[in-house]
């Protein structure tokens, strides 16, 4: 399968997506988590948000990320303070949200690595050829496990039995219960 | 709560996507493009105050 699918086949999620992914890559490790995955793998339904966990950076290193992102058409919902983005929102364990100027979604919903579980999910961070993109995403079984065991509205749970479907001969129970089992312990 | 023919039609998606890998992706782009084109549209009419409530930003 292609990574590199023909422009006009793109999503203006994918997009979005592939923009962000290059900039924030620059500076650090990140991983595409949630809804965006199984979107980009098929699912069909709509979002708004692409959620991006990245590697617990220090503030200057964010300043710089976050320069990248205004000097390429990107703004942040919260303000323009770099300093007060970083101090208010990022060490605080909240998202900072991004879109176009001009434009209010899609948005990029970025925060910091919070825990074992968010590290374990850049650690073994994936590429999926499926969907065409050339970014990274959290592994689907990470996927599966948290809409199944964390998250579980109707929409979670739909998202986690197309994953099952569309990746069964790549997914392993014994990694979903691996992760099943971190939530377990760190998010309840 | 929706009912089985919903489930019968999520898993009938997802085994075409899986056996179609190079197909799939030209017919959900007009919906998943549409669903943007027509949330900005919307709420570029709004203002700003407004759109940062129904985001939930103070």
């Amino acid at each position: 399968m292609n990574l590199h699918q023909p422009v006009e086949d793109k999503t203006l999620l994918d997009k979005f997506s592939e923009e962000v992914a290059k900039i924030v890559g620059k500076h650090c490790k990140y991983a595409i988590v949630s809804g965006f995955v199984a979107i980009a793998s098929g699912r069909s339904r709509g979002t708004e948000d692409i959620d991006m966990i990245i590697e617990r950076i220090d503030k200057d290193t964010f300043k710089r990320i976050h320069s990248d992102l205004i000097k390429a058409g990107f703004e942040a919902l919260q303000g323009s303070s770099a300093d007060k983005l970083y101090d208010l929102y990022l060490a605080d364990n909240l998202s900072l949200r991004y879109v176009k100027k001009g434009s209010y979604v899609p948005e990029l919903e970025l925060k910091l690595a919070k825990d074992r579980l968010d590290e374990d999910q850049l650690k073994n961070r994936v590429k999926l050829p499926l969907t065409g993109l050339d970014i990274y995403f959290s592994s689907i079984e990470t996927n599966i496990a948290f809409k199944e065991e964390l998250l579980k509205s109707e929409k979670d749970l739909e998202d986690a039995r197309h994953l099952r479907i569309v990746y069964s001969d790549k997914i392993t129970e014994e990694e979903i219960n691996r992760i099943k089992n971190m939530i377990k312990s760190l998010r309840k | 709560m929706r009912d089985e023919t919903h489930e019968e039609h999520i898993t009938r998606w997802a085994v075409y996507v899986r056996d179609h890998p190079s197909e799939w992706k030209s017919q959900l782009k007009p919906f998943l493009d549409s669903q943007i084109t027509m949330a900005n549209r919307v709420l570029r009419k709004l203002p700003k105050e407004k759109v940062m409530e129904i985001k939930g930003i103070d």
